[in-house]
């Protein structure tokens, strides 16, 4: 009876931790977060570009430089290059999370056309472009073109992305 | 049947495996001897090695001292040396105060300066900062019915409401930093007077050329800010008449627009001359002739912004501290360039056409 009672207690934990892995998991996330956007988008900023500063941009601009469905944002920051480097970053904040799909889609588009110009500009700054890091996790999407990816998938997964 | 066999085999092997041990201790044992002494002729050959490179690495050691001495001095002796004429010489340059400050860096080059300019330790004496020519001080008012002027009151960002922004990275930093809130930009990095018609534009729906971008809705103003990336164009000859053809596009297109021609920013040369040689200021200013030039020849709906009243040094570059890479300008100064727009511009009741009949009396005037 004492040896089931063990192996019960065995089977719950392993099962626990399984279920707990999983809610950690890499790639998209489906966990109901809660994020500043404008502090997660500063953090990211300063903490992964290294080789550029970085200025906020405008809300009134964000939706021009990523053509979002502004109907379909609750709130979203981001900061910009003055052109010397690719850097950028955005955090952006859907209605809902079926809306994040898409921003993902217009993010990875911004990333691809940077990349095409930079090419012929300064050829340097394509990889950064390539490694763009799109991360969505509940009603959030982020868009990060940096120095310090490693940083930045730290920040994020601390994020709960 | 099988079974026997393995066991005999298995019985067999471990037999004669055993006997190998026993072999293989014994030999051991015979070799310990000559493996051992073989181990201490390679711990003192080691030894040796590393005693060997740690007297050359100390020999080096004492040479590169001597040597770096000969430099400290030697830099040491040509701040002192350059010390009388610096209160003379330009404060933009600096040179003296590096020196000073870090002799060791003597050996390294200078941006901005040749490697002989900056080399080895004995240049300081050759290269006395009285040698350095005076930076050409340059004015930039300039003498043209075209150049807006001040104008009060200064406006809001309303104004820009129908607007479109036209330029490279440089206008494409205007649009993420300045805090301009309104306006239309076709912007792209890279973006030339010959890549007009090329679908580098970002929309929603694709990419699109800048002439594409104009034709649809209609603007009032239009902001072109382009040539930084045509500072290598060949031949100069033909700018003006290529950039006089995207103007008269441009207004054929936005016919009721008054386009605000806005010169070519200066550079700092240190910086933005390391990612090509012709980023220099001296094309800055041919290519800001041709710009004022191709908008006195459009003055019925043409006018010119010389930013460079604000961003230059006084010496025809760009004030030191203003950019990361010498081109693209940082947030402070982009919001200068706003602040600049807002009171330059072309008052409400001066449309096109009464600017251009002004510009007529005064043509006619001179």
């Amino acid at each position: 009876m004492k040896r089931l009672k063990r192996v019960f207690t065995i089977l719950t934990g392993a099962l626990l931790l399984a279920m707990a892995l999983t809610a950690c998991g890499g790639g998209k996330s489906s966990g109901d977060i809660t994020v500043d956007a404008a502090k997660l988008a500063e953090q990211l900023q300063s903490e992964t570009v290294t080789t550029d500063t970085l200025a906020a941009t405008p809300e009134g601009q964000i939706a021009s430089i990523y053509f979002f469905d502004t109907a379909k944002i609750e709130n979203a920051a981001a900061y910009t290059s003055s052109g010397a480097t690719a850097c950028e970053v955005a955090v952006v904040e859907c209605s809902d999370s079926s809306y994040t799909g898409e921003v993902e889609k217009l993010f990875k588009n911004r990333a691809e056309h940077q990349a095409e110009l930079y090419k012929s500009y300064n050829a340097g700054e394509v990889s950064k472009l390539e490694n763009a890091i799109i991360k969505s996790a509940g009603k959030y999407v982020v868009f990060c073109v940096c120095d310090d990816t490693g940083k930045a998938s730290q920040i994020l997964k601390d994020s709960g992305f | 049947m099988a079974s026997d066999r393995n066991t005999r085999t298995k019985q067999s092997s471990g037999t004669s495996g055993s006997d190998d041990r026993a072999r293989g201790a014994s030999r051991g044992k015979r070799r310990k001897r000559p493996q051992s002494s073989v181990n201490l002729l390679s711990l003192l050959a080691l030894v040796l090695v590393v005693l060997l490179i740690s007297e050359g690495h100390l020999v080096y050691i004492m040479f590169t001292q001597t040597g770096s001495e000969d430099v400290s001095v030697s830099a040491s002796g040509g701040a002192q040396t350059a010390a009388a004429p610096e209160e003379a010489a330009e404060p933009e340059t600096g040179f003296a105060d590096n020196t000073e400050a870090n002799p060791g860096s003597v050996d390294l080059p200078l941006a901005g300066f040749s490697s002989a300019a900056s080399g080895s330790g004995e240049i300081p004496e050759e290269t006395p900062r009285e040698e350095t020519e005076p930076a050409e001080v340059y004015s930039e008012q300039l003498d043209s019915p075209v150049v807006v002027g001040k104008t009060e009151p200064p406006v809001d960002d309303s104004y820009f409401s129908d607007a479109v922004f036209i330029g490279d990275s440089r206008m494409e930093g205007f649009r993420n930093a300045s805090g301009i809130t309104q306006g239309t930009f076709l912007t792209s990095v890279g973006l030339n007077i010959s890549s007009m018609s090329a679908a580098t534009i970002a929309t929603a729906d694709g990419t699109i050329s800048v002439y594409q971008g104009l034709s649809g809705t209609q603007y009032s103003k239009i902001y072109v800010m382009l040539g930084t990336n045509d500072l290598g164009y060949y031949p100069w000859e033909m700018f003006p008449d290529e950039f006089s053809g995207v103007i008269e596009q441009f207004h054929k297109l936005q016919p009721g627009a008054i386009i605000y021609i806005c010169s070519v920013i200066y550079l700092e040369e240190a910086l933005a001359a390391q990612s090509a040689s012709y980023n220099t200021n001296e094309n800055v200013r041919i290519i800001n002739d041709y710009l004022l030039e191709v908008a006195g020849e459009h003055s019925e709906y043409c006018c010119y912004l010389n930013l460079n009243e604000i961003f230059s040094n006084g010496y025809g570059a760009l004030k030191e501290g203003y950019s990361s890479d010498g081109v693209h300008l940082y947030e402070s100064a982009l919001q200068e360039m706003l602040q600049y727009l807002k009171n330059h511009y072309v008052p409400v009741e001066a449309s096109a056409e009464t600017y251009a009949e002004e510009d007529t009396d005064t043509g006619a005037d001179a």
